[in-house]
């Protein structure tokens, strides 16, 4: 979770800091923050993953689906922006947008007084990408589907074609 | 040795995911940047058919950011200059290309990389040639040197609704 770790770490400081602000306001014109909760999905929660980054070799593009209470327009959307591009990474606006299967679980890889972050387990993220996006994923599902044997049944159970994925390169 | 990991030490992947990690559009904790490579758009191709097809997502944006890196760029094939052009004129909507969405290829001509060496393409500044009539020179002349900005930067600043600082 090294990547994304800091970045947590420093949203949850600028939501303290923001609402320490909006406390002191003395005409009371701000909300404070509610604790938010920030969804990591996609080839971001794959690489994040200790556990599935040591048996499938992933390169990602530098975008961050990440689906944020409030939404990526709210405070902590844009912020959470601004601290993601500090580290040349960029929160993809489109994260609510990601198809999933039904049931999908995710683990908390972070939380603080401010915040709450999960993290999309690596088999539901598969599935997605295998049902949604075959062509361009189609080097990591032949690589998950050797390690993860569970995965070929269930990208079928959602209508996805694995023949996609057979057959060499 | 599975296939992959044989691919993944072939020159041309060393290379070519190489550079794209070293520009800051793809991550990969395996992969060791080489900034300063040239590169054949046939093996950049390879690469996005055998190894990581994401590569095809960056592409369209590399080659407009460092476009002396591409070895043959101008004779790069027609839908892929057809996605360059798109992102060029800042169009909205545009071909897909080699299975990759419009909107997220034209994503990466616009991110701001972490080196800062690369300007997105929305803020790089582009040659205008007006014709104005002697008057209105002097004036931009005159406001603009009042104002202790640029003649560029007054215009700017004047279409664009800002104020001077």
């Amino acid at each position: 979770m090294s990547i994304l770790a800091k970045c947590f770490e420093r949203l949850n400081e600028a939501i303290e800091v923001e609402n320490t602000a909006r406390l002191e306001d003395r005409l009371g014109r701000n909300e404070l923050i509610p604790r938010t909760e920030i969804r990591i999905m996609g080839q971001m929660s794959l690489l994040t993953n200790d556990v599935v980054s040591a048996q499938i070799h992933l390169i990602g593009t530098v975008d961050v689906d990440a689906s944020i209470d409030g939404g990526p327009y709210s405070w902590v959307g844009k912020k959470f922006a601004e601290i993601l591009a500090i580290d040349g990474l960029e929160l993809d606006k489109y994260a609510d947008e990601i198809w999933l299967p039904t049931g999908a679980s995710f683990t908390e890889v972070f939380s603080k007084k401010n915040l709450r972050c999960v993290r999309l387990e690596p088999i539901p993220a598969l599935i997605s990408k295998a049902v949604k996006a075959p062509v361009k994923n189609r080097i990591l599902i032949r690589q998950a589907l050797a390690v993860f044997p569970e995965l070929k049944p269930l990208i079928e159970a959602h209508g996805g074609d694995i023949s996609n994925f057979e057959g060499e390169e | 040795m599975n296939s992959l990991e044989e691919k993944l030490k072939d020159p041309r992947a060393i290379r070519v995911l190489g550079f794209f990690v070293a520009k800051g559009l793809l991550i990969g904790r395996k992969i060791l940047p080489k900034g300063n490579v040239k590169l054949n758009l046939k093996d950049v191709y390879w690469v996005g058919n055998h190894v990581e097809p994401r590569v095809f997502e960056v592409l369209p944006a590399a080659m407009l950011h460092f476009p002396k890196t591409f070895i043959g760029g101008a004779h790069a094939p027609a839908e892929l200059l057809e996605v360059i052009r798109a992102i060029q004129l800042g169009e909205k909507n545009g071909p897909d290309f080699m299975g990759m969405r419009f909107r997220d290829m034209r994503k990466w001509a616009n991110h701001k990389t972490k080196d800062k060496r690369t300007k997105p393409l929305s803020q790089i500044k582009r040659n205008k040639t007006l014709r104005l009539s002697p008057k209105a020179l002097a004036a931009l002349e005159e406001k603009s040197k009042k104002a202790g900005v640029s003649q560029t930067y007054f215009l700017e600043m004047l279409l664009t609704g800002s104020t001077f600082s």
